[in-house]
């Protein structure tokens, strides 16, 4: 089971809770769990067909999934998986 | 003065005369005006008019900061630059982040108004107890990263410089400065380098160390505690993959410039630009502003050129989609390398980028050839025809000498339907935004005293479900509705003129610094204790109307107020699904919301309720 935690700009699609225990071997998986549980924040999460969208920048611990092995990233018991808003530069 | 944060006083020098003055600076005028932003327009506003030549003597060059500048608030170092711009000859305004901004401050000024033009090339000494005109012969000519070398020989690590390249010397319509050096903090747009340039102004250089002066410190630390957490962790994303980290879903949405904002998308090529593959394959550090805990600047180690070796700053979202997917070039290494040349030569990299695409398409419709080019062979995705233009621009060298004019002028130069696909609102090219993927850009664009301004509304970001806490309105969830637009950008545009003016970096948002906490901390710095939501939101609303009266004074009218040819006629496709703004409809919404004519002018009753009816034209 990983924890999965929403920064605020995100929790209005999580029941405007901040912190989900859900289950998953990789990301992807847990990220399709989480998509399955809120609905609303599927679209942002996921393409139709279940992979990873960049609309939400996803972090395993202190690392962005992009510097790991992406959505095939394997999460294990309590890991903390943390997602972000992607920000459109400045 | 009786409020803290202000030093009360205004540094002004006339480079003709080599005479320099203090005047004080009101607390009547703080409160209407703040600081930054409002009080460099205040200025600008009083002291020009219609025939003020932006390149000449009596345009004012004012360099502004605010009441929160230098103190112990995140992200409170910055800095505002004002002037008539010579590159859209209208409003030109412009901030930047690193460390000037308190050094300036901390020499005990809240604002530097230059005028006049030196007979030969100087550079301003500033310090606790001096102000010095001197000798810049051995600057002149020299790039921004040599400049600032030699200028930290002569005065130390610890003083600050505010500089320009020789696209400034040169007068390049959209030169920038740079400050911090190496790290390329710039004061990007609008062209404030080339009115530098023109007063033979090498350098201001700051010194300072007086303290700042603040009412109630414990309460500002207390405020600075509990802002603490959400300012470190929130924008952890950016601080990893710095301003670049979502490029690839802005490419996703339509949100990128492609082939000279023509194309819709570019499959693979946001994997390669965003920024966390600039942190694979080029990051060697991370930089931050003063007083900044977020640290979403890049560095970056050159491989080749005068620098090789040497860290630098690394491309920004702006640059790597005006220099990167705006001219068809996916190469990052090639981005970044445009992106140290425009910060040595001192340009801005928004209007380079945009008037090499505006190039580029020239060139693959036969408008300019090998004739006007000097041979040099303009063709999408050529990144030695990128570079090669870079140093012609800067230089005014041959083809560049056009291009350096920006894209309105070299398009109306060049002739044919050139004009079509030269973009630009109110003369001032845009940044990687486009209103065709987010209709709030749409407005912002169009209404932003100083051009094409993604910045002035700060919309973007907020437009897809995630929002500012205390914003006060209904959180937008469809980028391509209408309902809620007009009111949303309004009120941003309130807001922004406030980070603009007090002055904060907006990026404090992601981590906190919103509304209420920085309500307290004017509160806690100035003192004025009743100042609230409401004066806070009226201050931002009177600044922008003030910008907006400028303007009218020199003709910008609703007609003026609209979008370029691409951006209203052309769907792309991609993320944007063929989308284009209804942009009249939500122009009408806002003018109403304003209290704005439909000629877009601020009406008599709106005017009375700022305390602006002695400003009205």
């Amino acid at each position: 089971m990983a924890r999965v935690l929403v920064t605020q700009p995100l929790r209005r699609y999580t029941d405007n809770l901040g912190e989900h225990e859900v289950e998953g071997a990789t990301v992807g998986r847990v990220m399709r769990a989480l998509g399955q549980r809120f609905p609303e924040l599927a679209p942002k999460l996921l393409r139709e067909d279940g992979s990873l969208r960049a609309h939400i920048i996803i972090y395993l611990g202190d690392r962005d999934i992009r510097l790991l092995d992406g959505e095939q990233t394997p999460v294990e018991a309590g890991s903390e998986i943390r997602l972000f808003a992607a920000l459109a530069g400045g | 003065m009786k409020a803290k944060g202000y030093m009360g006083r205004i540094l002004r020098v006339d480079l003709s005369t080599g005479r320099s003055f203090v005047e004080e600076l009101s607390d009547e005028t703080a409160q209407a005006f703040i600081g930054g932003s409002g009080l460099g327009t205040k200025i600008l506003f009083d002291e020009t008019n219609a025939a003020t030549d932006p390149l000449g003597p009596e345009n004012p060059l004012i360099f502004a900061t605010g009441p929160l500048t230098g103190t112990m608030l995140f992200n409170s170092d910055r800095f505002d630059v004002v002037a008539r711009s010579p590159l859209t000859g209208i409003f030109g305004e412009a901030s930047a982040g690193g460390y000037w901004g308190g050094k300036f401050k901390a020499c005990g000024y809240d604002a530097l108004v230059v005028k006049g033009t030196a007979e030969k090339p100087v550079y301003l000494y500033i310090d606790n107890d001096s102000v010095e005109i001197r000798d810049a012969a051995h600057l002149w000519g020299k790039e921004t990263f040599e400049t600032i070398e030699i200028l930290q020989k002569e005065h130390g690590s610890s003083a600050k410089a505010a500089i320009i390249g020789p696209a400034g010397e040169n007068l390049v319509r959209f030169a920038n400065m740079i400050t911090d050096g190496l790290h390329g903090r710039a004061v990007g747009r609008c062209g404030m380098g080339a009115v530098m340039g023109s007063k033979k102004l090498k350098a201001v250089v700051a010194n300072g160390s007086r303290p700042i002066g603040v009412a109630d410190p414990e309460e500002l630390k207390a405020l600075q505690k509990r802002l603490g957490l959400t300012m470190r962790e929130n924008p952890q994303a950016l601080r990893d993959g710095g301003t670049s980290v979502g490029y690839e879903f802005c490419e996703e949405i339509g949100n990128v410039p492609i082939r000279n904002w023509k194309q819709g998308s570019w499959t693979g090529a946001g994997k390669k630009l965003t920024g966390m593959t600039l942190v694979k394959t080029l990051l060697t550090d991370r930089y931050h502003c003063g007083k900044c805990v977020i640290n979403c600047g890049r560095v970056v180690t050159a491989k080749d050129g005068p620098y090789a070796g040497r860290q630098t700053a690394g491309a920004e979202y702006e640059t790597v989609g005006l220099l990167g997917s705006n001219c068809m070039i996916d190469d990052l290494a090639a981005v970044q390398k445009s992106n140290e040349m425009c910060n040595r030569f001192g340009l801005d990299t928004i209007s380079t980028g945009n008037v090499i695409g505006f190039a580029m398409e020239a060139w693959e419709r036969g408008l300019v050839g090998p004739g006007d080019t000097g041979g040099l062979a303009i063709e999408w995705g050529s990144v030695p025809a990128v570079h090669a233009l870079i140093e012609r621009i800067a230089h005014r060298k041959g083809f560049g000498d056009l291009l350096a004019e920006g894209v309105k002028r070299a398009a109306q130069r060049i002739g044919g339907d050139a004009e079509e696909f030269a973009l630009e609102v109110k003369g001032l090219e845009p940044p990687a935004h486009d209103p065709r993927s987010k209709f709030t850009v749409a407005i912002g664009f169009a209404t932003s005293a100083r051009g094409a301004c993604h910045l002035s509304a700060f919309s973007h970001d907020f437009e897809e479900g995630t929002s500012i806490e205390d914003l006060g309105l209904p959180v937008l969830t469809d980028r391509f509705a209408v309902a809620g637009k007009a009111e949303n950008v309004a009120v941003m545009q309130h807001l922004m003129g406030m980070f603009d003016s007090l002055v904060v970096c907006k990026f404090g948002l992601f981590g906190g610094l919103t509304i209420d906490p920085l309500v307290e901390a004017v509160q806690h710095v100035t003192g004025w204790e009743s100042f609230d939501r409401k004066r806070f939101f009226q201050s931002g609303e009177r600044i922008f109307n003030l910008k907006r009266l400028y303007n009218n004074r020199l003709g910008i009218t609703a007609r003026d107020d609209r979008l370029p040819r691409r951006f209203r006629h052309e769907p792309k496709g991609g993320g944007t699904r063929d989308h284009l703004p209804p942009l009249e409809e939500m122009l009408k919404e806002y003018y109403r919301l304003r209290g704005w004519s439909e000629d877009g002018t601020p009406g008599v009753d709106k005017l009375r309720e700022l305390g602006l009816a002695g400003y009205a034209t």
